[in-house]
């Protein structure tokens, strides 16, 4: 493995390492600022499959940061380009491009595929998805995220624990703005790309000392660092930012919710959804459930499920945050993980 | 400095007061500290953000020792 020896001779590393690198598979979420780099240094070191999702075109305002395109890719699919770019570096790592964006419906196929999965994206909705699909699968996940000089970047290991994103920031912040307001410069975003890629590698090569459910805050500006051990919230208290309780059930509990008079569980999935339920519910898709508000009961404990958990968090927040729902709680996991432990 | 504490700031937060990091008055258990911080920097309040006591993201009402490293650390979400 004359490719690699210059890490290979690494302490802590040899060929055991490297063939853990050869074995794995890393999913890279979003191939932007952070994306570019640390895919750059996952195809050099020797990951063996990696997948890029990115349904973005390349505009030349990304040129400045997004340092793997050039002015000729204008107008490309970025996943795409990535692949073209990255491809001769080490021939015999796999490169799946996914030129489209990671959404609910296609989450948990394009992330099961793989060992880690790495959130390069820029908006708090995906990364919540992101998240929750990982923390439902145990996949480990990588998360790096930029803001002007200033940069986070956390190992959730998906252990026992699942401590995930949500034990430090338990809902889709407001209030941050994207690069396109905040600016963002390719430097900083290469150094937290980097970054990424680094603990992707100590955590595929099982290195003790890389960050372990922690998250580290960089200011690149002040050299001012900060490393936060995370652990798990109560699952009962969950949003300190606005004042409001979210509760999550877990399956049994949710079903001591099931037949209960007092109780209205709703289904805010949309109705061609499957599998359908076994128990008395309404539906109100979610895309819908603002207009049809009237239909639900506020003198009853409100109960909601989706799918996996997601979209019912979001029903939550709507029905507290507009509407003051006073009872309102949703099942963590949505209807497979019901379905799956009943 | 006698009888205050440091809080470094993090994102957005060190832009509403331009630095850093900001000196209050010491208060010995963390819900008396947030009081003090908002009733200083009202600017804070409504701004999304977790406080990280000795690296350590904190809810409860804990007791603080003056040479405590305190943090007040916003969501990124840039890429």
């Amino acid at each position: 493995m004359q490719r690699f020896i210059r890490q290979t001779i690494l302490p802590k590393f040899g060929d055991e390492a490297q063939q853990k690198l050869l074995n794995s598979k890393v999913l890279v979420i979003g191939a932007g600022g952070l994306g570019c780099p640390c895919l750059q240094y996952l195809v050099s070191c020797g990951i063996g499959t990696i997948g890029i999702v990115d349904g973005d075109i390349i505009d030349i305002s990304n040129l400045q940061r997004q340092i793997l395109f050039t002015t000729n890719d204008i107008g490309e699919n970025k996943s795409i380009i990535v692949k073209e770019k990255l491809k001769d570096i080490h021939p015999s790592t796999k490169i799946d491009s996914f030129p489209f964006y990671i959404d609910e419906k296609n989450a948990i196929d394009l992330i099961s595929k793989y060992n880690v999965v790495v959130d390069c994206t820029d908006d708090f909705k995906t990364r919540y998805l992101i998240n929750d699909v990982c923390a439902e699968l145990s996949m480990p996940l990588i998360f790096g995220a930029n803001y002007q000089f200033e940069g986070q970047i956390a190992v959730f290991k998906m252990d026992d624990s699942t401590i995930n994103l949500r034990d430090v920031f338990p809902t889709p912040p407001k209030q941050a703005m994207r690069c396109e307001e905040a600016g963002a410069l390719g430097a900083v975003l290469g150094i937290l790309g980097s970054l990424q890629a680094l603990e992707t590698i100590k955590l595929i090569t099982e290195q003790k000392d890389g960050l372990n459910n922690e998250m580290l805050y960089l200011n690149l500006m002040k050299y001012e660092t900060i490393k936060i051990k995370i652990s798990k919230k109560m699952s009962d208290v969950r949003c300190p930012m606005s004042g409001n309780t979210i509760i999550d059930l877990n399956v049994e509990e949710f079903i001591g919710k099931i037949n209960n008079p007092m109780v209205q569980l709703i289904d805010v999935r949309n109705e061609i959804e499957i599998p359908k339920v076994d128990f008395e519910c309404i539906q109100i898709p979610l895309p819908i459930l603002k207009e049809n508000i009237h239909l639900i009961n506020k003198e009853k404990e409100i109960v909601l499920f989706c799918h996996i958990g997601v979209r019912s968090l979001e029903a939550l927040e709507l029905l507290q945050d507009e509407f003051d729902f006073k009872h309102v709680s949703h099942l963590k996991g949505g209807i497979m993980k019901y379905f799956s432990m009943k | 400095m006698d009888n205050k504490i440091k809080i470094k700031l993090f994102g957005n937060l060190s832009e509403l007061v331009n630095t850093h990091e900001i000196w209050i008055d010491f208060k010995s258990t963390f819900f008396e500290l947030k009081a003090e911080l908002f009733l200083q920097f009202p600017m804070f309040e409504n701004k999304e953000f977790v406080f990280a006591i000795n690296q350590k993201i904190t809810h409860e009402n804990i007791l603080i020792n003056q040479n405590a490293e305190i943090a007040l650390l916003p969501p990124f979400s840039g890429g």
